[in-house]
């Protein structure tokens, strides 16, 4: 007769938190990889969009569970509510901010004659769009996160 | 964490004549882990704490409450 495995739980807790170190160390990895692959050796796409796929695979996964999961909760009280939300706002300007001087410095070392207006005007639209799109894309994962941690106790 | 030793647990087992890796088999998990909860030194889930009582015959509050001190 076949033994049925044992499944202690202080076993398999103690491995999914060394499977969870071991994807940080990966993930890090992969994302050192694929910086200095892109922008110090400024290898072609092709020779790092493997890697860069990989990590974007790992970090769906992983906000698509965590929002089904309902992981990202929102505060109850109102006024916690009000400070989360300037907390998101904040850090999608402050994303943007970062966005923005990365894409000129860029085009500072790119081009040899740059025309600073054209290159501004088009790094704000940018920016812009970037701000909206991030904020509300992360406000949006807050609110369904919540709707079905909420749906669950039903 | 406290790692105080749960001594409620290792007599309870000693008084139900149980070795640990009896009682490990009973509850489904490994002689190990058994000695680990007895030692102070894991936490088990409520779900395993069940477990325990309902194989030593006792109760949550006679194996795993701890007063508090001062």
């Amino acid at each position: 007769m076949k033994r049925k495995a044992i499944k202690d739980e202080r076993v398999t807790g103690e491995v999914h938190k060394l499977r969870s170190h071991s994807f940080g160390i990966l993930f890090v990895g992969f994302m050192i990889s694929i910086i200095v692959k892109a922008f110090v050796l400024e290898w072609e796409l092709k020779y790092w969009l493997d890697s860069f796929l990989i990590v974007m695979v790992g970090c769906l996964y992983f906000t698509v569970r965590s929002i089904r999961a309902g992981l990202f909760l929102m505060p109850d009280k109102p006024g916690d509510v009000k400070r989360l939300k300037k907390r998101n706002l904040i850090s999608g300007a402050a994303a943007s901010m970062f966005w923005a001087v990365w894409m000129f410095g860029d085009d500072l070392m790119a081009k040899e004659k740059l025309d600073v207006t054209k290159s501004v005007a088009s790094i704000l639209v940018g920016a812009i769009i970037f701000f909206i799109g991030f904020t509300w894309l992360q406000w949006l994962m807050i609110r369904r996160s919540n709707k079905h941690a909420e749906d669950r106790l039903e | 964490m406290s790692e105080l030793k749960n001594m409620k647990l290792k007599l309870a087992r000693v008084q139900k004549d149980l070795s640990q890796e009896q009682l490990a088999e009973a509850v489904g998990v490994t002689r190990q882990t058994i000695g680990l909860i007895e030692a102070g030194k894991y936490n088990p889930t409520i779900r395993l704490c069940i477990a325990i009582c309902k194989v030593l015959g006792t109760t949550l509050d006679e194996l795993f409450w701890e007063e508090q001190e001062g």
